[in-house]
């Protein structure tokens, strides 16, 4: 049976990668800072916690062929390999590995909050390094330059996301439990 | 059709998208190895291209807009970060080799995008979504279990929009202004609950029909013609041309 019936999380993987695509997209406006969030690596985090670390994981890279077939929904509305072999390149491929760690962690811990916490706060430490690692490598920077480039002016909204995925993922488990 | 690409009967338009595919990657390997000689000759290939394919400039530069801001960033940073000879008499940056080292680098990347973005205007996403199965089929069943997800997550973005718009408009007259946290929560839980029904009836209606993984999913095929060996070709000289430029001739 389990053999051949897995259409479910096939769907649900193309569902989270959806989601993550039109993430970029929809913007909600903070009450402090300037600059609006979007809900792309929210939606990262919600795969691993929601589908684990193997289905979340293919799920983004669903998300990844999406955009290299040409679809706009790299942050920003961009498409193509050339953004993904180019310097913010590193945090797509990271979307990968972060939501397969989110699940990863999520599912050898107790099911409280702190442990939640812990498994997004590993994911997007993943996406960070990975993201850091290839722009550093690509576009020759030393870690330090490539740090705050690219992670300083992120770390406050991502935080937030932690948060937004906390609330989230509880009120949606049960909707997957049913189904 | 959402994205970038575009019908057309263009010479780049015919080619087979596996070739598209490979050429990409090898074009995107060589900008990398290019030297600031090299690189003005493949700008000036890509203008070409563009031309060929029918791809008007305005919309090839389109495809730079969202990463400009963060090209600038690099830009910077090696502006301000590298030692050299000083431009302005008596600072000790910006430097002449920060200038450089700084715009390669980012012309560099500006190629990758455009070379990329003529490649997916020429090329349907279903057709790159074949290529990309054909070099997966290394993996066995998950190549087409990754086409297939593709393409449904394809099919299922226009509807995730229309929720997200019918969601915010209906909030919107109820005199709602999304904000913050609740903002968030607001919009996602009904989005979430919506898609998630969705996609539960689609997943039924495919399981009652005997769908299941292990099978093929896409019945596009395509063989490769004269053309495509011409273009590959092409691509081989030129790569000989710049590597021999970069590690012979040295400028």
């Amino acid at each position: 049976m389990t053999q051949y019936v897995n259409v479910k999380p096939m769907i649900y993987a193309a569902l989270f990668a959806a989601l993550t695509a039109i993430g970029a997209f929809i913007r909600i406006p903070l009450p402090l800072s300037p600059v609006p969030i979007t809900l792309q690596v929210f939606f990262v985090l919600l795969a691993g916690l929601v589908l684990g670390a193997r289905w979340g994981g293919t799920s983004m890279v669903v998300y990844v062929m999406l955009g290299v077939i040409g679809l706009p929904v790299f942050s920003g509305g961009s498409s193509g390999l050339g953004i993904l072999l180019g310097p913010t390149g590193g945090y797509i491929i990271g979307f990968v590995a972060g939501a397969f760690v989110t699940g990863l962690i999520y599912n050898k811990v107790n099911d409280s909050k702190t442990a939640t916490i812990c498994a997004m706060i590993g994911g997007l430490a993943v996406i960070y390094l990975l993201g850091v690692m290839q722009l550093s490598f690509v576009a020759n920077m030393t870690l330090q330059q490539a740090v705050a480039v690219g992670i300083l002016p992120f770390l406050i909204g991502d935080a937030i996301k932690i948060v937004a995925a906390l609330i989230v993922a509880d009120r949606i488990r049960p909707l997957l439990a049913v189904s | 059709m959402i994205g970038i690409y575009s019908h057309g009967r263009s010479y780049m338009h015919l080619l087979d998208p596996r070739t598209k595919l490979a050429l990409m990657v090898g074009m995107s390997l060589l900008i990398y190895s290019a030297q600031p000689t090299a690189l003005a000759v493949l700008l000036a290939l890509i203008l070409l291209l563009s031309r060929a394919s029918g791809l008007p400039y305005t919309r090839l530069v389109q495809g730079l807009r969202p990463v400009l801001v963060f090209f600038g960033a690099i830009f910077l940073t090696h502006l301000l970060f590298t030692p050299g000879e000083p431009l302005i008499e008596g600072l000790a940056v910006p430097t002449l080799e920060g200038v450089t080292t700084g715009s390669v680098l980012v012309l560099r990347f500006i190629l990758l995008i455009l070379y990329t973005s003529i490649m997916t205007y020429s090329t349907s996403p279903s057709g790159l979504n074949y290529a990309l199965t054909f070099f997966l089929r290394p993996f066995g069943t998950f190549g087409t279990d990754l086409a297939f997800m593709t393409g449904t997550a394809m099919t299922l973005i226009p509807g995730l929009f229309r929720e997200k718009d019918t969601i915010t408009k209906a909030q919107a007259a109820r005199g709602y202004k999304p904000r913050g946290m609740k903002g968030f929560t607001a919009l996602v839980v009904p989005l979430m609950n919506r898609s998630l029904k969705r996609v539960d009836e689609l997943s039924d209606a495919l399981e009652s029909r005997c769908f299941h993984s292990k099978r093929r999913y896409y019945y596009y095929r395509q063989t490769l013609a004269n053309r495509d060996y011409v273009a590959v070709g092409i691509y081989v000289v030129l790569a000989g041309v710049v590597l021999f430029v970069r590690f012979e001739a040295g400028f």
